[in-house]
């Protein structure tokens, strides 16, 4: 007798769905509708068990594995398919297989039976070169051919139908057809086809709705029929669940869905869908009907396959009757997996609020569930009687690390070193060692940085794809916690994201970062850029003489920019600021020859003070000259790249918050405008009152007015709106040297020019 | 005298004409057979109309497209007094799923299916056809296209569509839109956060509610009223909501070797077991949500004052002599007659 297979194509396609996700080996990613969103780190390997199809569905679910392969029927067919080839001797091709038995016409079946009677009958159409029809020929194949052409006159009457369209069925026909059946059920010899008719009958019988005859046929011919293993068998019992069901026994139809749940890969979604207990009394019912423990043993698997079952209570039952079943071991990953969701990494998982609003997790009942679990691993662990003892040891010591106890966790994994039976429980082992060393690490120091950066080059690093979030966030966590803020910046951000709003403590942790002589690998892996030798140090010199240009410290910015080499200034950007300019346009950059890195641009505004000072005839344009450069460099001149790095045209519509720092997708700090214009209007304003020149103080009272306006609009409270083109209605104190200009400068050939140019100002000037 | 005619004459014409109510239940089961309870609360109420839920509109994530499902099938046979009004529940996730040239088809198929199962209902009289759908603003424009299709699939047969309104689709009628239908039926319940822990009656909370009516009256359609009759186990486990229980009675979880009752409302299971096909852990939660008559009658005071002064039918869901025996009928009519007279 030819053993039955049950690792199908079916199971192939799961174990080939499984593979995609494990090669090349991403061991966690999520699967599933509510990892999408949800953040949190796996360190599980499916395939620290034995990756078969009837066990694929405890990883992804099953409706993950059926929306993943399908249609099921496919697989039915193909195993079936199968069937047949094996049948017959592995002779005719598969192809050719599934055109006779599906999609021949009943006709050409018909003309094949009369070809098997004549003497030197010749295949024609399809058929001519079919190697399933010629091995009918030849040999003779007469009852084959009857039960091909039976089957093809079924077929009509038991068609499904979609959702839509409820087939009608021609009940007269279709009991002719039983009747027709049986005779021919009667007079076949071979039982592989006898076993087809009895399918072919019971279903008939279910899909007419007659479920009581549907049951006497199964009672009356499986006994009659005595074929070798065969898929058919678990395809009648499926239809004689059916009938069971219709006539309301779901305990005895549960019962045989349960058999073909474990039988019949290609069937277990269905049978998984229509196992159906009500109540305690029918559980108990259901359990009597079983005729061994590994039957026992799948009703609890089946009804712990539910996602939101907790399995440890099916788990005890399943070990209990049979500490070996298959099911046991998938339900111990399972849990664990459910578990590390809720628990992995819980102090420093930075999604933790999105995670506890969105979905819930972590559990309320997590820890309770976990103490349950842990408990049940305890006991199988010690009493060794699992199918794979090794498995129950190593998930001991990972309850133990998601309790949070690194040290028992290591305690116990360690001395498990060398010692697992398999290579990829071994490589598991080392990565659970290797979660629990980081979830563990509570100081700060060289030998801890140069730990994890030879974690990160380990091959278990590459094969875990978690892991690098998981250090990211672990350190994060513990550099805030001994305030090491530059060094956690750079765990979670990118140093990029600090130009936003950059941050003085930061900078000065990473600038001595930069500076030390010794630094650990991952001090290295902070600093150092690509070349390996140059360190971001005059980057974060000019973050923090930038910083200061937009507080408009201009000696602290000058201070930090000098720090950097003369060489690298340049790098940073080449800027006029000095130009004169009236109307606000922020992208009339325009890139002379006389550019000036952040440095010279200072040393000159400082030098233009001090000629001020020193010459009282020339003062008043000096001072004109560094306030035009100071406006320039403000959120609303056209060189505002001096002072920031990021601009963004939406902070218009904050000015009025009195805020400089505005929020920003991707700056933790925020994103910080330089908007305050106090310190040009300082200059402005000195340039105006010492001048004697009318149009240099027509020009200052004009640059003044406008600082005096950004002020209001950046002043909290501001009834300035950046939506619609009315004229902003400025306070009397707002406008005062708009007054100035109006009565002092009205003679001036710029004043002529201003009114004609800025619309503002010739509104006010006509209100005042 | 003459003139105390006049004055009541006129009197009388100033006086706006009484709102005429059509009492209705919604019929929510797969079979169509009524119990003689059933039909005795048909009479008592002088019940004109029943709206029985035809089919499911769902998508299928397997077959990667929209199904029917739960189909009626017809066992009983009405009386030919009684006016039928087909419904359709569409789910909001097919609506998300479809894109809009899958339209057309799920029209044609919807409208064959509903013409087909209509022919069951031989010399009932049948005028209005319902969509029941909790559309978003994201699939606003798919299921209105739907509406338009589905009227032109219908068009052979003389009749009018309604869709059900939600009490979001009224205060956010800008955002929502209004349905391309002939009338509305506001769905006074389902108003609460029911996957929320804290929340205690998520079906009716007329406090909820209220917070919803205050553009009531300028919304365009007609509309006609559904008030609930029903209550169900809400089931949390790990302070999650994983499933409803419909109809759940207190008398089946008053099992104290299984459950224990935490308060008025809520019950703790304190030992694994099977409830009507549900299997429960040690330590779920359920609470308990169900509609009283004083609740329903405040909400109907709310109601007439804030609906519009126009006929409409009321009517309840749903019609189930398992829901019903909570509901007296002549309080029912008494609810009834606070919108006007039948």
């Amino acid at each position: 007798m030819k053993k039955y297979k049950n690792i199908s194509l079916f199971g192939l396609s799961i174990f080939c769905f499984l593979a995609t996700l494990l090669v090349p080996i991403k061991i966690s990613k999520g699967c599933g509708p509510y990892y999408n969103d949800f953040y949190g780190y796996s360190f599980l390997n499916p395939n620290i068990i034995d990756l078969e199809a009837p066990k694929a569905p405890y990883f992804a679910g099953f409706e993950k594995v059926f929306r993943q392969i399908k249609p099921t029927e496919d697989i039915q067919q193909k195993d079936n398919l199968t069937e047949w080839q094996e049948r017959f001797c592995d002779g005719p091709r598969l192809l050719d297989l599934q055109y006779v038995i599906y999609k021949s016409p009943l006709s050409e079946m018909r003309r094949l039976k009369t070809l098997l009677k004549q003497k030197n009958g010749k295949l024609t159409g399809q058929l001519a070169s079919n190697t399933f029809a010629r091995h009918l020929q030849q040999n003779k194949c007469e009852e084959a051919v009857d039960y091909l052409i039976f089957a093809k006159r079924c077929e009509p009457h038991v068609v499904k139908g979609s959702s839509w369209n409820t087939p009608q069925r021609d009940t007269v026909t279709m009991q002719f057809l039983i009747k027709d059946g049986l005779k021919a059920f009667k007079k076949t010899k071979s039982h592989y086809f006898r076993l087809r008719y009895v399918y072919q009958l019971i279903r008939l019988a279910h899909y007419k709705k007659d479920y009581r005859q549907a049951l006497d046929l199964y009672d009356d011919l499986m006994p009659k029929t005595d074929n070798d293993p065969s898929l058919i068998e678990d395809w009648i019992l499926g239809h004689k669940a059916g009938a069971l069901m219709g006539l309301g026994r779901n305990v005895e139809a549960s019962y045989l869905y349960s058999k073909i749940f474990h039988n019949t890969p290609s069937k277990r979604a269905s049978a998984y869908r229509s196992f159906s207990i009500k109540t305690d009394e029918e559980w108990l019912a259901c359990l009597k009907l079983c005729q061994s423990d590994t039957e026992r043993a799948t009703l609890y698997a089946l009804r712990a396959n539910d996602p939101l079952s907790h399995g440890v209570e099916e788990m005890r039952a399943i070990y209990e009757i049979d500490p070996k079943n298959e099911h046991l071991e998938l339900l111990l990953v399972r849990e664990i997996q459910k578990l590390e969701k809720d628990l992995l990494g819980l102090d420093f998982n930075k999604k933790k609020s999105s995670n506890r609003r969105y979905f819930k997790i972590p559990r309320k009942g997590a820890g309770k569930n976990l103490l349950d679990l842990l408990q049940l691993v305890l006991e199988i662990s010690d009493e060794n009687k699992a199918e794979t003892p090794d498995l129950w040891h190593i998930a001991e010591g990972y309850l133990e690390l998601l309790g949070g106890d690194y040290y028992a966790a290591k305690k116990t994994l360690t001395p498990l070193k060398g010692s697992m039976a398999t290579v990829v429980l071994e490589e598991q082992l080392d990565a659970l060692i290797m979660v629990a060393s980081i979830d563990g690490l509570d100081e700060v120091n060289t030998e801890m940085e140069d730990l994890i950066v030879d974690y990160e080059k380990t091959e278990l690093f590459t094969k875990y794809p978690d892991f690098d979030k998981f250090i990211r966030d672990k350190l994060t966590q513990l550099y805030k916690e001994k305030e090491y803020y530059g060094k956690a910046f750079l765990e979670e951000f990118k140093l990029n994201q600090l130009k936003y709003f950059p941050q003085l403590e930061i900078i000065d942790e990473l600038i001595a970062i930069c500076q030390k002589e010794n630094r650990s690998k991952l001090e290295n892996e902070m600093v150092l850029k690509k070349d390996g030798i140059t360190t971001i140090e005059s980057d974060l010199w000019d973050m923090k003489g930038t910083y200061f240009l937009g507080q408009m410290q201009l000696e602290s910015a000058l201070e930090a920019f000098r720090q950097m080499p003369r060489k690298d200034r340049d790098d940073y950007g080449l800027f006029n600021p000095f130009r004169e300019e009236f109307i606000d346009c922020i992208n009339c950059r325009v890139i002379d020859t006389a550019g000036y890195n952040k440095t010279v641009i200072l040393e000159q505004i400082l030098e233009l003070e001090y000629k001020a000072k020193a010459d009282m005839e020339k003062g008043a344009a000096y001072y004109y000259q560094i306030g035009n450069a100071l406006y320039n460099m403000t959120y609303f001149g056209y060189e505002w790249e001096v002072a920031d790095y990021f601009r963004s045209g939406t902070s218009w519509g904050g000015l009025k918050s009195g805020e400089a720092v505005f929020a920003h997708g991707n700056a933790p700090y925020g994103n910080h405008e330089t908007v305050n214009c106090s310190l040009p209007l300082y200059y402005y304003d000195k340039a105006f009152r010492l001048t004697q020149n009318n149009e240099l103080g027509a020009r200052a009272a004009f640059m003044a007015a406008k600082c005096q306006q950004n002020l209001y609009f950046t002043e909290k409270g501001s009834n300035y709106s950046i939506f619609g083109n009315d004229i902003p209605n400025i306070p009397d104190e707002y406008r005062q040297y708009f007054k100035i200009l109006k009565d002092y400068y009205s003679n001036t050939a710029f004043y002529e020019e201003v009114v004609e140019e800025c619309l503002y100002f010739e509104k006010y000037a006509a209100r005042l | 005298m003459i003139l105390l005619f006049f004055f009541l004459l006129s009197f009388q014409s100033c006086q706006q004409a009484p709102i005429e109510i059509t009492p209705a239940f919604y019929h929510w089961q797969t079979k169509f057979d009524l119990t003689s309870t059933e039909k005795k609360y048909l009479n008592e109420l002088t019940v004109q109309k029943i709206y029985p839920k035809f089919f499911d509109v769902d998508w299928d994530f397997t077959q990667q497209e929209a199904v029917s499902k739960a189909s009626l099938i017809v066992e009983s046979v009405l009386p030919n007094s009684l006016e039928i009004v087909p419904t359709v529940f569409i789910t909001n996730r097919t609506l998300v799923q479809l894109s809009e040239e899958q339209l057309p088809d799920l029209a044609q198929k919807i409208g064959k299916k509903l013409l087909g199962q209509i022919a069951a209902f031989q010399n009932i009289s049948i005028r209005e056809i319902q969509f029941d759908c909790d559309w978003s603003k994201s699939t606003q424009q798919k299921y209105f296209s739907l509406l338009k299709l589905l009227r032109k699939e219908l068009q052979s047969i003389d009749i009018q569509l309604s869709a059900t309104i939600r009490l979001h689709q009224i205060k956010y009628v800008a955002e929502t839109g209004i349905p391309p239908v002939e009338r509305g039926i506001l769905m006074y319940y389902n108003m609460g956060k029911v996957q929320e822990k804290g929340t205690e009656n998520s079906i009716l909370d007329n406090q909820i509610g209220q917070q919803y009516l205050a553009k009531l009256k300028q919304y365009p359609l007609t509309l006609d009223l559904a008030l609930p009759l029903f209550k169900w186990g809400v089931l949390f486990r790990d302070n999650k909501m994983i499933k409803l229980l419909n109809q759940l009675e207190e008398a089946v979880i008053s099992d104290e070797k299984r459950f224990r009752k935490v308060d008025e409302n809520h019950w703790q299971v304190i030992k694994s077991t099977y409830l009507d096909g549900v299997y429960l852990y040690e330590n779920d939660e359920i609470r308990i949500e169900k509609v009283t008559l004083n609740e329903l009658s405040a909400a109907a005071d709310l109601l007439a004052q804030q609906l519009k002064k126009e006929d409409r039918s009321i009517v309840f869901y749903h019609l189930d002599s398992m829901v019903l025996k909570d509901y007296e009928g002549t309080a029912l009519n008494q609810i009834l007659s606070k919108f006007g007279t039948k």
